[in-house]
């Protein structure tokens, strides 16, 4: 699968406290629209088969509904939307991404109960639009997947969270392994939970996932922290994903990441899979070690 | 008119001062299409990701290449003028690769040296580790010297210039996400304490290694006694180790780049173990209070250190002092300087727009601490000194003036 991936706007509806794009922290957005009208231009008719759009909140972006008008004019097949789910409460809006050709919507679901989710999002009233939003969306025949990133503070509701969005009709749950940067910049020791705890609430939460028939995937782990679902790695299928991140155009998502946003420590010297998993992320590894990890097959 | 070049040499291992000197002036160049070329220390790479200036990095195994390398450089770019972004440490750097600085002045252009400390021309003596040493070699005296305000008194002297660093001033909830990262409740106080990679490692030497592994379990202890709502935010290299008595208050942060600015702009008061650190410079501008943190102490036994504590001495100092001495003063923790800064700070408001306490009056630095934090009448007051400071500054000529003024001197001398 190829797919254009775009950073329509730094600003966001939500403040949470691990934005891996430090949105809380900007004030102005330093998007040119332009240049994002140029790259869905120059990229038109070359085979992507969809368009991410990201930020930020891209649904808060004032030419948002243009942007999708020229993605429909342009023949992308699919348009993906990156959302907080807040915008989609309001039915006629969600109505009006449907009618512009968005079909997927991965939409942040950080817990269970209004109480977690809005505690890490900073966004109070922000889990029941997110909420109705989904219902919204599905109720127009839009597939969702949610995105749930690991934190210390959801770590123990993941199976919670799991069977939340089973029962809303998520066809897809993604789990993201917390990448320090950005706001986690700050607020790295009340976020980022230990890899060694992670598994034993996320392996249920997957097998859970699993169970209700849906689709599960993971990001950004390193291999040895998950080596019985390696094979539900996002790595582990074939994708290129060339970005627009703030006036950058990366050429490939996943080569960037495994080379500029992860590295190999000692235990990755003898390990089979080093290549593909690309290692862990390097503010991880700076305040905790390597002594979590460990050399597959 | 034809681009004049300057080959800009920032050579220091940890010289974080005068390679934001560097770049400081350089940007001035070119904003009127200069161009500036650095030779700079391998070490000081994160400092120049993203500049726009051609840069070289040197490794310290260079040795006696470094002079054929600054004369190829010259000579390929046709420069016309080299830059030491600090006269001191490119002398010591140049010492150490057996390189005799005043093969310089071969090149036939002029040679412009940062006199951070306003020291060469005095040719004081350095105060180091508690032992007097040669501050520069001679020839150290024929650069034309830039003196960069702060920490240099202002003045019309010739090549006194101003480096004040733009003012950060964070969104209220910008501020507030930064801080609520950092686990803080509305009520909560923080306090910025940064250290640099030369604070936090070993230089070969007992007492210089002794102050530097001791100095943390007293801030510990003071940090301690500042009360449950006070947090203490640590940037550097690696944590202190002994603040974690403080759990939670103690959050330690690794060096952030191009973020540095959101801390400083998020904290109530930064405290400084080092007088003319460039962060001090930055919560002047910004007007952020500033506690310096200094020892004009010296003592080899605990006797001699509780006479001269006298009525301020006590027994939470005095334990520490046991693992600590023999003592030495410092404005630079865990250096010294504090003999080589002193006539720098004499009748310079720069040591108006930051308070200082001495190190081991534990009631004092405490008291002050929690002034500076607390007294809204307090913190007004020093606020109001950082910004007449401000303005100070601001009547002198920028850095590319002073600059031309010395370049201009030194080719009418030739």
């Amino acid at each position: 699968m190829r797919s254009l991936s775009v950073h329509l706007t730094d600003l966001c509806n939500s403040r949470c406290s691990f934005c891996v794009v430090g949105s809380p922290l900007y004030v102005k957005d330093t998007i040119d629209v332009d240049q994002v009208r140029a790259f869905l231009l120059q990229n038109a008719n070359k085979g992507f088969d969809s368009v991410n759009l990201h930020g930020g909140e891209a649904t808060l972006h004032p030419q948002f509904l243009q942007i999708l008008d020229l993605i429909m004019e342009l023949g992308y097949p699919e348009v993906h939307l990156q959302t907080n789910g807040i915008r989609m409460a309001d039915r006629d809006f969600a109505h009006a991404m449907r009618a512009r050709g968005v079909t997927l919507f991965i939409v942040s679901l950080h817990g269970d109960s209004a109480e977690l989710h809005d505690s890490q999002t900073g966004s109070p009233g922000g889990f029941n639009k997110t909420i109705a939003g989904i219902t919204n969306v599905r109720s127009l025949g839009a597939t969702v997947r949610t995105n749930t990133v690991i934190t210390r503070q959801n770590t123990e509701r993941l199976s919670a969270t799991a069977l939340l969005a089973c029962n809303i009709g998520v066809g897809h749950l993604n789990f993201s392994n917390l990448h320090p940067v950005g706001s986690a910049t700050f607020s790295f020791d009340c976020v980022v939970p230990r890899m060694t705890s992670i598994r034993e609430h996320l392996y249920p939460a997957i097998e859970l996932s699993l169970a209700e028939g849906r689709l599960v995937t993971l990001e950004g782990f390193p291999y040895c922290v998950v080596p019985e679902y390696v094979h539900l790695h996002l790595n582990e299928i074939s994708r290129q994903i060339k970005m627009l991140m703030r006036g950058n155009v990366i050429a490939d998502y996943d080569v960037f990441m495994n080379t500029s946003c992860r590295v190999l420590g000692p235990p990755c010297a003898t390990c089979g899979m080093s290549d593909k998993c690309g290692g862990v992320y390097p503010e991880y590894s700076e305040r905790f070690g390597w002594g979590e990890f460990h050399a597959l097959r | 008119m034809p681009r004049q070049t300057h080959l800009f040499l920032t050579l220091s291992r940890a010289g974080w001062g005068e390679a934001s000197f560097g770049l400081y002036l350089a940007e001035q160049l070119r904003r009127r299409n200069e161009n500036v070329l650095f030779l700079r220390h391998a070490g000081n790479e994160h400092l120049f990701a993203g500049t726009p200036f051609e840069n070289h990095p040197i490794g310290d195994h260079i040795g006696t290449l470094i002079w054929p390398l600054i004369k190829e450089c010259a000579r390929e770019n046709n420069i016309a003028s080299v830059v030491l972004c600090d006269s001191w440490t490119t002398d010591g750097f140049l010492r150490r690769c057996k390189v005799d600085g005043a093969v310089l002045f071969e090149l036939g252009v002029p040679v412009i040296g940062v006199d951070t400390w306003d020291n060469v021309s005095r040719a004081d003596p350095i105060d180091i580790f508690g032992t007097e040493r040669k501050a520069a070699s001679d020839w150290v005296r024929r650069v034309a010297g830039l003196l960069p305000c702060p920490i240099v008194r202002p003045s019309n002297r010739a090549g006194v210039c101003r480096f004040l660093n733009s003012p950060v001033s964070l969104a209220k909830r910008v501020r507030a996400h930064v801080r609520d990262g950092w686990g803080l409740r509305p009520t909560d106080s923080v306090i910025l304490f940064c250290t640099a990679s030369w604070q936090q490692t070993t230089y070969n030497d007992a007492d210089g290694d002794r102050c530097a592994v001791t100095f943390p379990a007293l801030l510990a202890q003071y940090a301690s006694e500042l009360g449950p709502d006070v947090h203490f935010v640590h940037v550097g290299p690696a944590p202190l180790e002994p603040l974690q008595r403080i759990g939670g208050r103690y959050k330690w942060l690794p060096p952030l780049g191009n973020k540095f600015d959101l801390a400083l702009g998020a904290v109530d008061l930064l405290v400084s173990a080092n007088a003319s650190a460039t962060t001090v410079n930055k919560a002047i501008a910004s007007q952020i209070p500033v506690l310096i943190l200094e020892n004009s102490c010296r003592a080899s036994a605990l006797d001699e250190a509780i006479e001269w504590l006298g009525n301020r001495a006590t027994p939470q100092v005095i334990e520490w002092l046991t693992t600590a001495l023999p003592i030495f003063p410092f404005r630079l923790w865990p250096i010294g300087l504090y003999k080589f800064i002193t006539p720098i700070l004499h009748e310079n408001p720069y040591a108006d727009a930051a308070e200082s306490v001495e190190w081991l009056d534990r009631q004092k630095v405490i008291d002050r601490t929690r002034a500076l934090l607390f007294s809204v009448s307090i913190r007004a007051e020093l606020q109001q000194r950082q910004h007449e400071y401000c303005c100070r500054i601001q009547h002198l000529p920028t850095a590319a003036e002073s600059f031309d003024s010395l370049l201009v001197s030194q080719l009418c001398a030739a």
